[in-house]
This record gives structure tokens, C-alpha cells and sequence, in this order.
């Protein structure tokens, strides 16, 4: 898919044609969601929202960076207007519900101390700070670069680095003290 | 636990649920029609012109204000303003009647 030419389709009046890039990157926004937004937020309607947004928004997109970087900065602006309205993550009482991770290890004994491992590895991302937390998920997310990085989060290299570096530090010392 | 094991653990972290927003989507864009360029940039450029109005106000407003409220507290010129005064007063000599005279009729009225 030529992503330049399906937009200028669209803004030609071909209305259709957003199904592709509707299609290309829902499970992308999906994913991000759930890692920003958490267990709690509704995933189907982040995404719908994103979609929604990114579609007014497409007359102002002007090229100057990649379809995928301006669709996650405004996952990232939607998923965190959405947190700032509804703040809420995990308590420390709520149970993370975390989706299975696709493996083919059979053994149960081993899979209930993976789905563990990533039980208490969500709801430590769920107590980082959300610009934190963003920035983490994002430099994991697709092997981001920090430029990149930057550029979603409209801040400057230097900030993103001082974001992961904390978010680090600080996953790192929850990580340990729920040994 | 080093950060290398839970950076990589977060990134097989992902949401398995799937989800088709797909035709919801299409139903909701097709339901308005898209505002291309043109209008955006009249909105920037008279974004522009009420922020240099805007300027021009607050700029012509300070030097219009500047003036009248430096020669409401010019010390120099109330210094002179009082030794006119003094000078005014000394003309009558040592006596002040006069002066006081009508410095009580001006301080009743």
C-alpha cells in the first residue's frame, strides 16, 4: 500500500479507500492502547476513537514524517486524554487482566509462572508515571528509536531520554520489592 | 532481573484480543465529509492577524501608558513644583497671612 496515494485519494473524495489504513494499522493502535491505556480502558473504543481523529485529521498531514508516527502520536493523545479524564490504571486491590502471550510451551507449570511474571510486569507499567510509562512502551514497541520517540511525543530527545532512563529505574526497584 | 529481561518481556507483552473497528470506522467517516486544505490555512492566517492585532494593542497601550505614569511620579518636577510654591511664598515676606489666607480658603472649599 502506497500510503501517499491512498490519502490523497481520500482527500480527493475517495472515502473507501480509508478502509486500508483502517485495516493496515488497527491492531497496532489496539496494542499500543492496552500498553498505555491498561487493563482497564476500553481497547475497541480507543482504537474506533483513533480512527475517528485520525480521519479529520488526515487534510493537516502534510507528509513531513511517516502515516505510522502520526498515527501513534495521536493513539498516544487520545489514550492519555482519555487516562487524564479517567484516571485509572490498576489499583492495588485489582487483579491485571492479562491477555495470554501467544508461546507453544506446553508445560502449565511453566506457563502459570510466565502469566505471573507478566501479571506483576503490567501492573508495575500501570504505577510508572503515564509519560513514563509512554515513552517505555514506545521504545519497546517496534524497536522506536529515541528520535522517534521524540517525535510522537513531541518532546525533545534529551526528555525521552531522562522519560526511559526513570521508567527503567523505577520498573526496575518495583520489580525487585515485589520479589 | 536486569533491565534487558523486562524491556524484552514488555515487548512480547501485547494484546491478543482482536479487535475489527473496521466497518464502525467507515459507518462514522462516512457520515462527514472532509475539510481539505483550504480552509485550514484561512483559519491559520487569521489566527495570525487577530496575534499581531492582538501585539499591536498591548505595545500601543504600554507606550500610551508610560509617559502619563512617569510624570505622575517624576520627583524632579514635584521638586520644582514645591520650590515654586516656596518661591511664590517668600515674595510675601514673613508674613503669611495672605498665603494663609487663602491656603484655608482653598483647603474649606
Amino acid at each position: 500500500m502506497n500510503e501517499e496515494d491512498v490519502i490523497k485519494d481520500i482527500l480527493a473524495g475517495n472515502v473507501n479507500r480509508y478502509e486500508e489504513i483502517v485495516r493496515e494499522y488497527q491492531d497496532i493502535v489496539a496494542n499500543l492502547s492496552f500498553k498505555i491505556g491498561g487493563p482497564k480502558i476500553d481497547i475497541e473504543e480507543m482504537t474506533q476513537q483513533v480512527f475517528v481523529e485520525l480521519y479529520s485529521a488526515l487534510p493537516r498531514f502534510k507528509f513531513q514524517s511517516k502515516l505510522s508516527t502520526f498515527i501513534y502520536r495521536l493513539t498516544v493523545n487520545v489514550v492519555c486524554k482519555e487516562l487524564k479524564h479517567n484516571s485509572r490504571w490498576l489499583t492495588s486491590q485489582d487483579e491485571p487482566n492479562v491477555p495470554e502471550v501467544a508461546s507453544d510451551d506446553y508445560n502449565v507449570e511453566q506457563t502459570i509462572v510466565r502469566d505471573e511474571r507478566y501479571r506483576k510486569l503490567y501492573a508495575a507499567i500501570g504505577r510508572l508515571h503515564t509519560e513514563q510509562r509512554t515513552a517505555l512502551v514506545l521504545y519497546t514497541f517496534n524497536d522506536f528509536s529515541y528520535s522517534d520517540i521524540a517525535d510522537v511525543m513531541q518532546c525533545t530527545v534529551a526528555k525521552v531520554e531522562s522519560l526511559i532512563f526513570r521508567a527503567r529505574k523505577n520498573l526496575k526497584k518495583m520489580l525487585t520489592d515485589d520479589r | 532481573m536486569t533491565d534487558d529481561i523486562f524491556i524484552q518481556q514488555l515487548r512480547e507483552l501485547h494484546y491478543d484480543g482482536k479487535v475489527d473497528v473496521t466497518q464502525a470506522v467507515m459507518a462514522e467517516v462516512r457520515k462527514k465529509p472532509l475539510l481539505v486544505s483550504a480552509p485550514d490555512k484561512s483559519r491559520w492566517s487569521l489566527k495570525r492577524i487577530s496575534a499581531v492585532v492582538a501585539a499591536c494593542v498591548v505595545v500601543a497601550v504600554i507606550f500610551n501608558f508610560i509617559p502619563t505614569y512617569t510624570h505622575q511620579v517624576d520627583t524632579t518636577q514635584l521638586a520644582d513644583d514645591i520650590a515654586a510654591i516656596y518661591d511664590f511664598h517668600a515674595g510675601y515676606g514673613d508674613n503669611n497671612s495672605y498665603y494663609e489666607y487663602y491656603l484655608e480658603e482653598a483647603l474649606l472649599n
